[in-house]
């Protein structure tokens, strides 16, 4: 039961195969054994979990509910769960129990899921690996010596184990793709505004964005539709109707026009997972898609841009942590300096306080033409060359990160190479482009098979056309349907 | 301390290469998508009070009011 998809289950839940309890009880079951070796998870809410199953039979038994009433889902420890610790993978939030429910936790709750528990994180969403996290690092299930990327690692790690049917996840400069395309799951980043951040974590405000990973394309279409759409609680929401996401998955590619991105191929990149994403696009071409190389000559500053923004809008959201309202206080602080300065001292790790320092120098007085207002100019130029290209293709295409996952520790050192992990994801959130990572195939290291993805990145809203592909290649192709040895 | 100084003079060195782009009569873009514009609502009350809900999540309370070191001598 762990290895059903979303629809999958909803077929079996409809046709009286098993019930929600049974499948919430054997994933339980699952996570008991396999999740605190993984890490993947840092709350497991057993009763609410066996309470939501209950309450998804009953209304099945009515002959109530949707495609996702009664699916086992987790929900990424940054979004507000009414009632239940929400650490957002700090130290800071350790004891912090959300007063209230995140627009997407709400609406996935109305369509029926059931929630099993809350992943582990890099902390603040801030990393490329899930070794930032106060809870500790979370191990890939394609091999335990390597990082499942993040920042969503926890999410992805515990849907390819099949520990959940899905996972939420969140996406600031490719936390749902890069886990994603490092353990063998589709990942969908919708267009900003897409889906509401009410409730969600603030990092990086205009770069954020909550979406999937899921076992197929198919299972991101039925949650995309039951997470996106208006919501008046977040200013930047976008008030535009939400299509019908599923139906639109039959559309075949006779006539679709694939630019593939010339600076994606480049000296980083593992030449087997080059390998890996030109077969892809050759198996899309025989579905009648057209391809022809484009290029986004701004595109390799997306980079140190985005670690300019970035920072500077951390800094300003994370000055809410001073240990007054919520969050850690320190002990016996001697005034309100000192409260502030060990509060957040002691709350936060390394990475965030990294950020949280270079973005306060970049938005400085002095600094702040040369680096935030140049960095906001020249991520205009990157969204210039997205939109140039849009008017020629009607999606894009590359690998989804440089290499496989690597090791535990192998980039801890060094920030910037941390950092370059992320070059083909980031460029998609600074221009608030949907993108969605989608497996295609292995390459060999060792005794291991670690997974490699692919990535289509669409213009503004084009998620029904990114879900169409990413299926209609998945019609053809097995590799989504692979589990990690030991969890099939 | 020390563990910051080198590797934010790193980041700073790294992100010093945007200085080579030419941004001349560049908008700078603050927001990803075209046209949006600030909604307005209508000036009424919605919440309720749940004051003593929201301050179970702090770390020091009386009489319904967050408490801090002394502030005013």
């Amino acid at each position: 039961m762990h290895t059903l998809t979303v629809g999958e289950i909803a077929a079996g839940l409809a046709a009286r195969r098993f019930s929600s309890l049974e499948i919430t009880r054997h994933l339980l079951a699952r996570i008991e054994r396999f999740a605190p070796g993984l890490n993947a998870f840092v709350t497991v809410t057993a009763e609410r979990a066996l309470a939501d199953a209950r309450e998804a039979d009953a209304r099945l038994a009515r002959g109530e509910g949707g495609p996702l009433t009664g699916v086992p889902i987790a929900h990424k420890d940054i979004f507000c769960t009414d009632g239940i610790l929400t650490t957002c993978g700090s130290r800071m939030l350790g004891n912090f129990v959300a007063p209230y429910d995140a627009t997407v936790v709400e609406r996935w709750r109305s369509a029926g899921t059931v929630l099993l528990g809350k992943t582990n994180m890099d902390e603040f969403a801030m990393g490329s690996s899930n070794e930032t996290s106060f809870y500790g690092p979370v191990r890939n299930p394609w091999d335990p010596a390597r990082v499942p990327g993040g920042s969503s690692g926890g999410s992805a790690a515990a849907v390819t184990a099949g520990l959940a049917a899905a996972a939420s996840g969140t996406d600031t400069g490719g936390s749902i793709r890069q886990p994603a395309a490092l353990t063998n799951l589709t990942g969908l980043k919708p267009t900003y505004g897409r889906v509401s951040r009410y409730g969600m974590i603030a990092f990086a405000s205009s770069l954020d964005q909550a979406g999937v990973l899921a076992r197929s394309a198919e299972d991101a279409a039925w949650l995309l539709g039951a997470m996106a759409g208006f919501d008046p609680r977040d200013s930047t929401c976008v008030d535009s109707p939400v299509p019908d996401y599923h139906r639109a998955l039959a559309t075949g590619l006779e006539g679709l026009r694939i630019g593939v991105l010339r600076e994606f191929f480049d000296k980083g990149l593992d030449p087997r997972v080059g390998e890996l994403v030109r077969a892809a696009i050759a198996t899309l071409e025989e579905q009648g898609a057209s391809v022809r190389e484009v290029s986004l000559p701004n595109l390799p500053l997306s980079v140190p841009t985005y670690y300019v923004v970035a920072p500077a809008e951390c800094s300003s959201n994370l000055s809410r942590f001073d240990g007054v309202r919520f969050g850690h206080r320190c002990e016996n602080p001697r005034d309100l300096l000192d409260m502030y300065e060990r509060s957040r001292g002691e709350g936060f790790g390394d990475e965030v306080k990294r950020r949280i320092m270079t973005g306060t120098y970049v938005l400085s007085a002095g600094y702040y033409d040369a680096y935030y207002l140049k960095a906001q100019k020249v991520r205009q130029l990157i969204a210039g060359d997205f939109a140039q290209a849009f008017a020629a293709v009607d999606v894009v295409i590359g690998p989804t990160t440089p290499t496989a996952a690597f090791e535990l520790g192998a980039k801890t050192s060094d920030p910037i190479t941390m950092y370059l992990n992320d070059i083909y994801t980031i460029g998609a959130n600074l221009a608030g482009l949907p993108a969605v990572s989608v497996p295609c195939g292995f390459v060999r290291e060792g005794e291991r098979d670690l997974p490699a993805g692919l990535q289509l990145i669409g213009p503004h809203f084009g998620e029904v056309r990114l879900l169409g592909i990413a299926h209609q290649y998945q019609a053809q192709t097995s590799w989504h349907r692979r589990m990690p040895p030991g969890y099939e | 301390m020390p563990v910051y100084v080198d590797s934010l003079s790193r980041i700073i060195d790294f992100v010093e290469q945007l200085s080579a782009a030419k941004t001349d009569d560049v908008e700078p873009m603050a927001h990803p998508l075209a046209g949006q514009v600030q909604r307005l609502r209508p000036d009424e009350v919605r919440e309720t009070d749940q004051h003593e809900k929201y301050q179970r999540n702090a770390a020091s309370v009386a009489a319904g009011l967050y408490l801090v070191p002394k502030v005013i001598e």
